[in-house]
């Protein structure tokens, strides 16, 4: 195979055609290619889909629901240090980011360096579609104490607070194991202007709370193993796709006030979980 | 080459080393930037594609054929209706056999899939380029890409600095 000495063919593809490669690559794949030569720098900063995962950082061989304390605040720290490093080398205002999406946990001051940065992004260029993933880092909701659901729901809240212009433009948001106060989800949807997609795993508002929905440009719903007694669609005009899993088996669960484009296509009330927007 | 069928429009693509291929007009707009150029009229004889010899077009041609969303009964694509599993299969595997060219074709056809604007073949064509991004070690890859480092040495020490995050 490589002879070394050989004509370098693939550099000598356009920098579309090779961004378009890279743009398959993880973000953390695709910078170590900035070491090759100045060309492949410059084709890292015209990325269009940064996917900036805790996951990919996991030792080799490691599972994500067995990691250490003290790797998981090692991995949290690099989705910081891989957000800086592939935002801050773009040139503002060039290339179009069609997604930016950060998946990260809910630990120490991580979520508000991310959201600042991707904040501080989103002024800087334009950005399609931007996606937070909030991981607890717990994953069986039988061993879940209540107060730890509180916690996590508080920390999220001062990450939120922190972060207005993330959220401002934040297209998707991805949420686990949160137990807010009583106003906070809505607060959260009415920051949350341009979101389209949203998935709350194990979140509610206190045990068999209602969850109440409303918001202009919300096209894709998501509630899984929620301990919600009911679901009130308020006001959804551009929902499309609901998607329900481990519903709490009481009588009339589900209120349907103004949903025109979910009602048209009722039929599509999936009991199964649809990725329509899995980032990976 | 492609025979005439009745009923089926033909388009003439011509490569600069002088063969002409007959397609049907459907095959050859898998290719976007063939289609566009169709839309607009601009076709209406035959189609010089420049940069790609007839070797590789023929291999693009062979790619299309193979992956032109077959019309069914209903006259519908067979694209807007869920595609039998056994047929994805059927395609995987073809790829697989088309796929194993040696470097200098790939990055060929990586070129063509690139100019044409085919997105599926762009997608096989890349993905051994990925793979190996993905599974080695930079000087392998640099190896691989036969790329010249042309950072001075204190250029290069920051560059690792600025990405060392990337290589944990």
């Amino acid at each position: 195979m490589g002879k070394g000495k050989k004509v370098d063919r693939l550099s000598a593809l356009p920098d579309d055609v090779l961004v378009n490669i890279l743009d398959r690559l993880n973000v953390r794949e695709a910078a170590r290619t900035s070491i090759l030569s100045r060309r492949w720098t410059q084709l890292c900063a015209k990325l269009s889909r940064l996917i900036i995962s805790a996951l990919d950082f996991l030792p080799e061989g490691v599972l994500c629901t067995n990691i250490s304390d003290d790797e998981l605040v090692r991995i949290n720290a690099a989705v910081v240090q891989a957000t800086d490093s592939i935002l801050t080398r773009r040139n503002p205002g060039e290339h179009t980011i069609r997604l930016l999406s950060t998946r990260f946990y809910l630990r120490d001051d991580v979520p508000i360096s991310i959201g600042r940065a991707v904040g501080h992004a989103m002024a800087a260029h334009l950005v399609d579609n931007a996606k937070f993933t909030v991981m607890t880092g717990k994953y069986e909701i039988s061993d879940m104490a209540e107060d730890d659901l509180i916690t996590s729901a508080r920390n999220f809240m001062l990450f939120f607070d922190a972060c207005p212009s993330a959220f401002g433009g934040l297209t998707a948001l991805d949420l686990e194991n949160l137990r807010f106060g009583e106003s906070d989800i809505s607060n959260v949807l009415i920051t949350c202007k341009r979101l389209k997609h949203l998935r709350l795993y194990n979140c509610d508002s206190g045990d068999c709370s209602t969850l109440q929905v409303e918001h202009a440009h919300l096209s894709e719903l998501s509630i899984v193993h929620c301990m919600l007694e009911r679901v009130e669609l308020k006001w959804l005009p551009q929902l499309t796709t609901m998607v329900f899993e481990g519903w709490l088996q009481f009588q009339d669960p589900l209120f349907i006030g103004h949903v025109p484009l979910l009602f048209g296509c009722s039929q599509n009330f999936r009991r199964h979980v649809c990725h329509l927007f899995s980032a990976n | 080459m492609a025979t005439r069928e009745a009923g089926k429009k033909m388009i003439m693509l011509k490569s600069p080393d002088g063969m002409e291929f007959e397609v049907e007009e459907a095959v050859a707009m898998e290719s976007q930037t063939i289609r566009k150029m169709i839309e607009d009229d601009c076709a209406d004889t035959a189609i010089l594609i420049p940069n790609i010899n007839s070797k590789i077009l023929s291999r693009v041609i062979e790619y299309c054929n193979k992956h032109v969303p077959t019309t069914g009964a209903t006259g519908a694509a067979a694209s807007d209706t869920v595609a039998p599993a056994a047929l994805a299969e059927d395609l995987k595997i073809w790829d697989a056999e088309f796929i194993k060219v040696n470097r200098a074709t790939r990055f060929n056809l990586i070129q063509a899939a690139s100019y044409l604007n085919i997105k599926g073949l762009l997608d096989l064509t890349s993905q051994t380029t990925i793979d190996t991004i993905s599974d080695n070690s930079l000087e392998e890859i640099r190896s691989f890409l036969s790329t010249k480092n042309d950072y001075l040495p204190e250029e290069e020490q920051t560059i690792r600095r600025e990405n060392q995050w990337a290589f944990q």
